[in-house]
């Protein structure tokens, strides 16, 4: 059985979560949360990523200011919400949870 | 060789090729289509497209050539059109699904469609070409006329008294130079005209300079040279509104003396005779404002000026004749001195007024706003004649009809009296 399809998954469903993970150090740039996500291989492709930050953005979680661009068009510059930190700190403890009801799954004898 | 097209990702320009084009336009088609419905999709879309131009290297001049392997290259970082499906939620999740289309570029309508939009686009070119060319041979042309009439216009108002102007330009015409070295203390003429001159000059090269980077495209900045020019022209500025002011605050406050004599009864003819005339005045320099003549003999360091003489109806039937003199200066008792200074010869004899076409000053003295204004009113029916060699012009007499020497007042106008 391929796990390859598999991997995809797991990582899928925590791609949001690790984007606000991401946010709540410092405001970021698209290109900068794609390059940690990237390095972290939680994403492959760009793509993914532009629909996710518009529904979060949508779901008051994240909001954008715009800032010049050495070259080109200014960027959207992102950062968290009070809602966001919020509801970070829910996806914290849920996936501390979640860790751990795992682990003790896979540890059990 | 191969085409290209000019196309606009994100608000920047780029030059594409056809074949890369098409797989650029086929892709993004896929990639519309998948955010369309979304809510917020148009503007995932608008960040996706930014991202795109940001991959082609955007916001060049020239604009990028993006190739076919640029475009392959931007796919794999971004990801193929059914990537853009896995981060839909489950309830908008769909498989991907690439319809037939309907289009197929061998058919006719195509292939015409397709000669139209080549024909359009050469015909949009060359028009756009021809449109640019005409621009700029007009705009060269008229840059050119421009700096030209400038420049003789300000070469002849500024420097209208330079010797190598003297032969080319009338005496009678109105000398800038001569006329500030009246007006002003004769010292402050050369900096009052080359503030003048650096005030208006800097921004009108600061416009041609803009105009020609428009129409050339002149990318260059030449940040120093601008903040040195506006400083000098804000310093100009400054100071010429400095010397202006303390210059003409000798002007402030301005008196009359008036001589006044009743004509009762009045005569049914008044004849006007000029006595001393400009012609034989002797002088170095003249200048002229509006008809007023300034006319400056250097060696006798005298200054002589025309007089405004003014005929027209009485209002009450009652007549006189006033000749009032005018200067002025910072207080009154000073303004009434200077008006009392100016020297003017005037008689009424018989029916004869008698006038000098000409005032003179003390020698030495300055002009100070000095005038010498006639007023002669007249009451219905009084004809008005030139003794013969008179010249109403030199007195500033400007009755509407000009071309005959015989007037008279019907009903309340001094207009031409046919006999």
């Amino acid at each position: 059985m391929n796990t390859d399809n598999t991997k995809a998954q797991m990582r899928k469903g925590i791609l949001e979560y690790c984007i606000l993970a991401i946010l709540s150090r410092s405001s970021c740039y698209a290109v900068d949360i794609i390059n940690e996500l990237k390095k972290a291989e939680v994403i492959v492709v760009e793509g993914t990523l532009y629909p996710l930050l518009t529904r979060q953005k949508n779901a008051g979680l994240l909001s954008y200011r715009w800032e010049e661009s050495p070259q080109g068009p200014p960027r959207k510059y992102y950062e968290l919400t009070e809602l966001g930190k919020i509801y970070l700190k829910e996806l914290d403890r849920a996936w501390d949870e979640l860790v751990e009801s795992v682990n003790q799954i896979r540890d059990r004898k | 060789m191969k085409r290209t097209l000019d196309i606009n990702i994100a608000g920047q320009l780029f030059r594409i090729d056809e074949d890369a084009w098409d797989v650029l336009k086929h892709y993004l088609d896929h990639v519309h289509a998948r955010f369309k419905t979304e809510q917020g999709g148009d503007e995932t879309f608008q960040d996706i497209e930014a991202r795109i131009a940001e991959i082609f290297g955007g916001g060049n001049e020239p604009p990028t050539l993006v190739s076919k392997e640029m475009v392959v290259n931007m796919i794999n970082i971004m990801g193929a059109p059914e990537d853009y499906y896995e981060s839909a939620p489950q309830a908008e999740r769909r498989p991907l699904t690439i319809r037939k289309s309907m289009y197929d570029p061998n058919s006719l309508s195509a292939r015409v469609g397709r000669g139209l939009s080549a024909f359009f686009r050469g015909f949009g070119k060359l028009m756009s070409a021809i449109f640019r060319a005409v621009a700029i041979v007009l705009g060269f042309f008229f840059t050119l006329i421009g700096f030209l009439l400038f420049f003789s216009f300000a070469i002849v108002i500024f420097f209208s008294n330079a010797p190598f102007l003297n032969p080319l330009i009338e005496p009678e015409m109105t000398n800038i130079h001569t006329l500030l070295s009246i007006v002003l203390n004769s010292n402050m003429v050369w900096p009052v005209l080359i503030l003048a001159a650096l005030v208006t000059l800097i921004p009108l090269g600061a416009l041609t300079w803009l105009g020609i980077k428009m129409i050339f495209r002149i990318r260059e900045r030449f940040r120093i040279l601008s903040i040195v020019a506006f400083v000098v022209w804000i310093a100009s500025l400054c100071a010429l509104g400095v010397f202006l002011g303390l210059q003409l605050a000798v002007y402030a406050e301005n008196k009359q003396v008036e001589q006044r004599i009743s004509l009762d009864p009045a005569p049914k003819t008044i004849w006007v005779a000029a006595m001393k005339k400009q012609s034989d005045l002797k002088y170095d320099k003249t200048a002229s404002v509006d008809g007023f003549k300034f006319f400056l003999d250097k060696q006798a360091d005298r200054l002589y000026a025309s007089v405004d003489l003014n005929i027209y109806a009485s209002e009450d039937s009652t007549s006189f004749i006033s000749v009032e003199r005018m200067a002025s200066s910072n207080n009154d008792m000073e303004a009434r001195d200077n008006a009392r200074k100016v020297n003017y010869n005037w008689k009424f004899s018989g029916d004869t007024l008698y006038l000098d076409e000409y005032f003179s000053l003390p020698a030495g003295a300055r002009w100070n706003a000095s005038m010498v204004d006639i007023d002669v009113s007249l009451p219905e029916g009084t004809v008005v004649r030139l003794v013969p060699g008179t010249v109403p012009e030199m007195l500033q007499f400007r009755p509407w009809d000009m071309d005959t020497d015989v007037w008279h007042i019907s009903e309340g106008d001094l207009v031409r009296f046919d006999q």
